[in-house]
């Protein structure tokens, strides 16, 4: 059993020491979130305190608000080579002196880009919070990038990338994000091109953390078994240096340069009914990922777009398994998630089957989506979700890491603090006629914008869509891409 | 995770788990009552009240796992744990989702090679309703052909996903299978797809009254719960579940290996891959302490001497890691490489027997001791942030153990660990005749597909 619902994950990356956790939550009257206090220190940042002594641990993460969306044109991947080199080398000590330094203390750390956040962790006991402190203020302000590590780390990201095509969940990642994508804020990904990661300098890496790594553009979350009193009065010490300078005014790239995948992407609007595929020859199943964009957190539908991600895919009980996995044995895990931006939110399904059964299991799924889009939903699914997410409330926030996780997530996409307190009864008012007319807008097929991918082996695959095609209503043909089309 | 780690993390917090009584955990302000009880017809319960938490989580762990089952019908227990959730007479398939998971419960389970835990978290006011569907299930599961035909397919494409289409899963079942010959260790947790194959319903029905009866079985409750209420609660749905004799385990031992062993697996890939095993004892051995530091030491951190020579240094690898699997038979220690492009296997063994020999040859320094043992203190608190964690931690030192108060005297016996004897057990366990190599190489390229 074991399978993992992953709900709202993206912006929890930034967080990893934390659980990754649902923004979909319900909140029975009875039960506050705990706010945490944020405090704005003399050097311009903020600092979030979530403060418990229940064990003797301490969560530090310094939040920088840019990521890889702000790479410069035609330098992506700055951001990424940037995280991989941060704690190669600072003014002060080399690579394996910071390693030692935090290892010695048991600790863990842990540095992230999203494309709009930075996040630079570290997870210790209690007891090493001070030392824990300066090596974070050491790692993110006094970063000097040495030659020999940008090169090293560049070598081994490239390295590494040609290693995805052994793995098929990342293969139809990459190709789903190049699709979806692609009119969104966000196309280029953290990696653009393979070409642009190699060429990328030194000098690359210190433009951007001059540029972005400053006070005025950063927060700092603390939890855990902390004196708040001292301890602030270390985090003046540790970053009165950092400038407090505000950003320069134009940071977004715009009009990206052409790449493979963009040509992919102008394809797809002269033959928008296309499933994508990427050949995995290895495999003997088929990865599927098949979304749609939906509406942000910031508007009033999102509500229902939470109930509705709950009856399609978030459950055990939920259609999509209920249906794929438990009436059809087709697949072991399908679930539908909520992935969120800033400025884009999608609704992703995953599921992965044996490759002859591809197009049985993508034609199911377009079908039950298709029954959303006529507003086909029951009253007793409503009450359930409804139920489940008002229940799962006090489950989803039995820890402090839980707590702040969501927080944080809802503060990121720049959501009202009582966001997430006040997400429930929103839900909870909506009636079963709003919620269907919702979902008949939420699902309403749009062929420009729904995104099919798989990847798996194209002889196999080849051979089921044959056998059984793809549905003409949704899907008229298929494409096959190459790997080297989206790198 | 090693059960060294557990019973170390217990150690540390002071948790002293004495039968009935309440123990203050050392500095940390938080009270905790931890009781240990029997039924009559042998189910154990082990509560650990915690009101700090909004949440009860309920684990019923079983004596059941892979080691149990026989050449032919491997993959039995875990088949049969995706079973435990199709229904009863009462309950019906998928009522045991829409009782608790609709009403917000976490409810999953998993099956490992020593036993296979069920749990519930939730909110306090599901308590009843969970032991009752839980004891439902424990003595009227219902079963038929069409489920079991349809959970197969289930389970096939669960060990298509984790292991056939995983270079890492590939290699995982290759080692395991290469490094036992004769223990139940050999073959994998979700079974062989031919054996899932060929399992019938009779024979699941076996499995059922043989493992799934009170007296094989643990309850293990954390979080917010009266433990006296629920104490009767379960008397109330448990009481009456009748048990038969407790199934023995006669695992056959594994003779010791005497010569190194070798595989070498072809696939579609594009990156070479290497994974070691050297035989070491089960958890409840002395050694098993020793192992789990020297496992940290050298691949525990950017700091191990495992990464700094094959990922800095020599810049063989993309990543390296190891650990000491001690689990309840004698064990393994694991070593997992994922190469660079271009990077022969044989040079990345040739470090890996130069850092073994290294180690055998030189002590660990007082610092490195230090480390490795402080970040196994790290990984072990970490494992009770939650309730469900802390319920793991019980359980599996009771089922490995036999009784979860062993914790104190673990942690002393790790703080005693010292660089004489981790430089002993390097000597006598990471040997070339103690060990299985399986490397993964790209097949010969053939005609070109996009």
């Amino acid at each position: 059993m074991n399978r993992k619902r992953i709900v709202c994950m993206l912006f929890f990356a930034i967080l990893s020491p934390f659980l990754p956790v649902s923004l979909a939550f319900a909140a029975p009257p009875s039960f506050s979130l705990p706010q945490p206090t944020i405090e704005t220190l003399s050097s311009g940042m903020k600092v979030i305190w979530f403060i418990n002594d229940k064990l003797p641990l301490v969560d530090l993460a310094l939040i920088v608000r840019s990521g890889s969306r702000h790479n410069l044109p035609g330098k992506s991947g700055t951001a990424q080579l940037l995280v991989n080199t941060l704690d190669r080398g600072s003014t002060q000590h080399s690579a394996l002196e910071i390693a030692r330094s935090i290892e010695t203390l048991g600790a863990n750390r842990l540095i992230s880009v999203e494309e709009e956040n930075f996040s630079v962790s570290l997870h210790g006991l209690a007891i090493d919070a001070a030392p824990l402190l300066s090596q974070l203020a050491e790692i993110s302000l006094h970063a000097t990038f040495p030659e020999s590590e940008v090169q090293k780390q560049r070598e081994q990201m490239v390295d590494a990338l040609g290693h995805i095509p052994d793995y098929p969940p990342s293969l139809a990642s990459l190709l789903f994000q190049r699709l979806m994508n692609a009119n969104s804020p966000y196309p280029l990904g953290h990696i653009a091109s393979l070409q642009e990661l190699k060429t990328l300098t030194r000098q690359d890496l210190l433009r951007y953390h001059q540029t972005h790594f400053r006070s005025s553009n950063a927060l700092l979350l603390v939890l855990g078994r902390i004196a708040k009193d001292s301890f602030r009065n270390q985090i003046e010490s540790e970053f009165k240096l950092w400038p407090n300078t505000p950003l320069p005014a134009e940071l977004l790239v715009s009009a990206p340069k052409a790449y493979p995948f963009t040509a992919l992407a102008k394809e797809r609007k002269l033959k928008p009914k296309t499933a994508y595929f990427i050949n995995s020859p290895s495999a003997n199943q088929t990865v599927v990922t098949i979304g749609l964009p939906v509406a942000s957190p910031q508007t009033a539908e999102h509500a229902s777009v939470v109930l509705l991600n709950v009856i399609l895919g978030e459950l055990f009980n939920s259609r999509l398994n209920s249906i794929i996995r438990d009436q059809m044995g087709l697949t072991y895990s399908i679930q539908s998630s909520l992935q969120y931006e800033r400025e884009f939110t999608t609704l992703e399904i995953n599921a992965s089957t044996q490759a002859s059964n591809t197009p049985v299991l993508i034609n199911k799924i377009y079908e039950i989506l298709e029954s959303f889009s006529k507003g086909e939903v029951a009253d007793s699914e409503i009450q359930t979700a409804k139920t489940y997410l008002s229940g799962s409330f006090p489950v989803n926030h039995s820890t402090l890491e839980s707590i702040a996780t969501r927080w944080m997530g809802s503060y990121l996409l720049d959501l009202p603090s009582d966001y997430l307190q006040l997400l429930i009864p929103k839900i909870l008012a909506l009636t079963p006629e709003q919620i269907r007319k919702d979902s008949h807008k939420i699902f309403y097929w749009n062929p420009k914008t729904w995104t099919c991918v798989g990847a798996g082996p194209r002889k196999e695959i080849e051979k089921s869509i044959v056998k059984t095609p793809l549905n003409r209503k949704w899907l008229s043909s298929n494409r096959w891409v190459r790997f080297e089309e989206l790198l | 995770m090693a059960i060294r780690r557990l019973v170390f993390l217990a150690g540390v917090l002071g948790l002293g788990l004495l039968g009935g009584c309440k123990k203050d955990l050392e500095g940390l302000g938080i009270q905790l009552s931890i009781e240990k009880k029997t039924l009559s017809n042998g189910l154990k319960i082990i509560l650990v009240e915690d009101p700090s938490v909004p949440i009860i989580s309920y684990q019923t762990w079983f004596k059941s796992g892979s080691v149990d089952e026989k050449p032919g019908s491997t993959g039995i227990s875990h088949l049969f744990e995706h079973l435990m959730f199709k229904g009863t007479q009462k309950y019906g398939p998928q009522k045991f989702y829409q009782e608790l998971e609709s009403q917000g419960a976490e409810v999953n389970a998993f099956t490992t090679r020593d036993f296979t835990v069920y749990y519930e978290n939730f909110s306090p006011s599901l308590l009843e309703k969970v032991i009752e569907l839980e004891s439902d299930r424990m003595s009227h599961l219902q079963l038929t052909q069409n489920i079991l035909d349809t959970e197969r397919q289930v389970v096939l494409e669960e060990r298509r996903q984790r292991t056939e289409n995983s270079p890492e899963g590939k290699m995982q079942e290759a080692l395991w299978q290469l490094a036992y010959q004769k223990h139940p260790y050999q073959w994998p947790v979700i079974g062989y797809a031919s054996d899932l194959l060929s399992l019938r319903l009779e024979t699941l029905h076996e499995h059922y009254q043989t493992y799934y009866q009170p007296s094989n079985a643990t309850l293990i409750i954390t979080g917010a719960f009266q433990p006296s209420q629920t104490f009767e609660l379960i008397q109330k749905y448990y009481g009456s579940i009748p048990s038969t004799v407790r199934p023995a385990r006669n695992a056959p031992p594994e003779p010791e290996q005497r010569e190194e062993r070798r595989l070498i697996l072809r696939g579609n890939v594009h990156s070479v891959r290497l994974a070691q095993a050297f035989h070491i004892p089960a958890a409840s051995e002395e050694d098993s302490y020793a192992l789990d530091v020297l496992a940290n030491i050298l691949f525990e951190g950017e700091s191990s001497r495992g990464h700094q020579k094959l990922v800095e240094e020599k810049k063989f690898a993309l990543a390296v890691s190891g650990s000491a699997h001690t689990p309840m038979y004698p064990g393994l220690f694991l070593v997992s490489v994922s190469l660079r492009s271009g990077i022969d296997p044989d040079s990345v063994e040739k470090e890996l027997e130069k850092l073994f020999n290294q180690i055998q040859h030189q002590k660990p320094s007082t610092e490195e001791i230090n480390r490795a043992v402080r970040q196994l203190t790290l990984q072990l608190t970490n494992s009770v942030r939650s309730s469900h964690g802390l319920g793991q931690l019980i359980g599996t030192l009771d089922l490995i153990f036999g009784d979860p108060t062993r914790f104190s005297n673990a942690l002393q016996k790790y703080f005693s660990v010292t660089s004489d004897v981790v430089q002993k057990v390097s000597k006598h366990y990471l040997t070339p005749n103690n060990r299985s190599v399986v490397t993964l190489l790209p097949s010969p390229p053939q005609g070109k597909t996009p």
